[in-house]
């Protein structure tokens, strides 16, 4: 029924539709290795990133890199902002059942941002048809916008960015051995609230640029971050919760799953499908895809 | 070099240490003796920064460090080398070294202190790759100190080294201990092997509920079979 056309087609598009989903779940999984928060505004960093790179790109009409750098830097600096506001002064006050508390405290963050973009630009849909013209045909007919793929490409460049990052530099190394050990962290000399508030604003960094380059599919409306929330949410249960490494192939497979369930079902049924497969995955392998007895970041 | 005056500490609601006094001089070893739950690591993690006191104080090198945070303390040269050693599991060997050279900036430092950590224990040197978490717990243990090391302390807080080895790596891990202090770091041990943490230091406190109930040279201690059967159980075989 399917012929290796279609087939090579859906992977494509598959693969292009997880390469984002890899990047906001990247930044979920982190927050959590490294802070132990369960991150449920991480959808509003996303549409802070899709705001500034509508407003820098429709309105100041600057060239589309500049928008996504601006994103960036949005993200980043709210990150940090609502590190400094809420978590530190919450960790130093009160460090017990700090993951019911941080959690309460991230969906309250997603209501307040939402409403405040309510508030200030309104409900309606700002969008951009395309920051890039053109389309590229692969060998199989099928044809690419310029856009979706460099967008994939900037995925691509943050995730491997990230990674080296990690593992090559002494503050990446020390964010994963806070991650692997806080105790251990401390007696080598560690900050941890240096630590913490670089995390979070690396994770709220990538969900911005996440928003900003995906504007011409998703434009900024208040709640738009609530799908790609979901989705990294998805990911990051299905491989494992703090499985950094495994947030990566992780947003690929539910990628290639939407878009294989999309073509085989019909639009309606993506979601039951992917979530289904979700329970079942669940069911026989309770700590995730890749999750091990213990929940660390090996590898990572 | 070390002072702790009138130190109060312990865990939430649970005060552990009562007026505990202690000093450490420079390039001594002091150890800690006392049953299990008499306070002894407490008084450690205190002085390491991990704990708050709750009263008292506690001076490095002329300089007060009650009441700063761990990695704070850590920076003033102070390493903590604790029971459970506290180690990055899915990182090598050589990762968990260099991360115990944290707070130094200087480049050539910190070859130096790797050079010195893998003269002392080989054994790191040749496992740098592996995984730390996939170490034996005798090269766990050798990879804490080597950490603890490699931010070339003025002093070292050694916990329980000996906890859980087999004899001879015990004896192997007490010989290190001999050569730091050959070297010129100043230790101050806790230890549930008495007899031989006696031969090895020269200074001992006998901790019992949390206060210092004795004070005096090891070798006298290990000469005096009162105080090893009153405060120490009949000693460790």
């Amino acid at each position: 029924m399917l012929g290796p056309i279609a087939i090579w087609d859906l992977f494509v598009t598959g693969i292009l539709r997880g390469g984002m989903y890899a990047l906001m779940a990247v930044g979920l999984s982190l927050v959590f290795g490294v802070m132990k928060i369960p991150h449920f505004a991480h959808g509003e960093f996303y549409m802070l990133g899709a705001y500034t790179a509508y407003f820098v790109y429709a309105v100041f009409r600057l060239p589309p890199l500049v928008a996504i750098l601006s994103a960036a830097f949005t993200g980043l600096l709210a990150g940090v902002l609502a590190e400094k506001l809420m978590f530190s002064p919450l960790r130093r006050r009160h460090a017990e059942q700090w993951v019911l508390n941080t959690f309460l405290v991230t969906v309250g963050l997603s209501f307040v941002m939402q409403n405040a973009a309510l508030a200030l630009w309104g409900g309606q849909y700002r969008g951009i048809t395309q920051y890039w013209h053109g389309s590229i045909q692969l060998f199989s007919g099928m044809h690419i916008s310029v856009d979706r793929a460099i967008s994939f490409i900037i995925a691509i460049f943050c995730i491997v960015g990230l990674w080296w990052f990690l593992d090559f530099t002494r503050m990446g190394k020390a964010i994963r051995a806070v991650a692997q050990d806080e105790t251990g962290a401390l007696l080598v000399g560690i900050d941890l609230d240096q630590i913490h508030t670089i995390t979070f604003g690396l994770s709220s960094l990538m969900a911005a640029i996440a928003g900003a380059s995906l504007l011409s599919l998703n434009p900024a409306y208040p709640t738009v971050g609530l799908a790609p929330l979901y989705k990294s949410w998805y990911v990051v249960v299905l491989v494992g919760l703090g499985n950094m490494a495994g947030a990566i192939p992780g947003g690929f497979i539910v990628g290639l799953l939407e878009t294989f369930s999309y073509y085989a079902f019909g639009s309606g049924w993506q979601d039951v499908i992917s979530l289904s497969i979700l329970i079942l995955i669940l069911l026989f392998k309770p700590a995730g895809l890749f999750g091990s007895r213990v929940r660390n970041l090996s590898n990572a | 070099m070390l002072t702790v005056a009138q130190l109060e500490s312990g865990y939430n609601h649970l005060q552990v240490l009562w007026d505990v006094s202690l000093k450490v001089m420079k390039g001594e070893m002091v150890a800690l003796l006392g049953r299990n739950g008499a306070g002894k690591t407490t008084i450690l993690r205190t002085i390491a920064g991990l704990l708050k006191p709750k009263a008292g104080r506690i001076d490095f090198m002329d300089r007060r460090i009650d009441g700063l945070p761990a990695h704070e303390v850590s920076r003033m040269r102070i390493s903590f080398i604790p029971e459970n050693l506290h180690l990055f599991p899915a990182m090598s060997v050589l990762d968990n070294l260099l991360l115990g050279a944290y707070s130094i900036q200087d480049p050539r430092k910190i070859k130096e202190s790797l050079a010195f950590v893998h003269d002392i224990f080989p054994a790191l040197a040749q496992r740098r790759r592996q995984l730390a978490g996939s170490l034996s717990g005798g090269e766990q243990r050798m990879l804490a100190l080597g950490r603890g090391l490699m931010s070339q302390p003025e002093l070292l807080l050694v916990d329980e080294p000996s906890l859980g080895l087999a004899p001879r790596m015990a004896s192997t891990v007490f010989d290190t201990l001999g050569k730091l202090r050959l070297r010129g770091l100043t230790i101050l041990l806790v230890e549930q092997n008495v007899h031989t943490t006696l031969q090895i230091s020269d200074r001992s406190y006998v901790l019992e509920q949390g206060r210092i109930v004795l004070e005096g040279g090891s070798r006298e201690f290990l000469e005096n079979d009162h105080v090893c059967k009153t405060y120490l159980g009949s000693g460790d075989e």
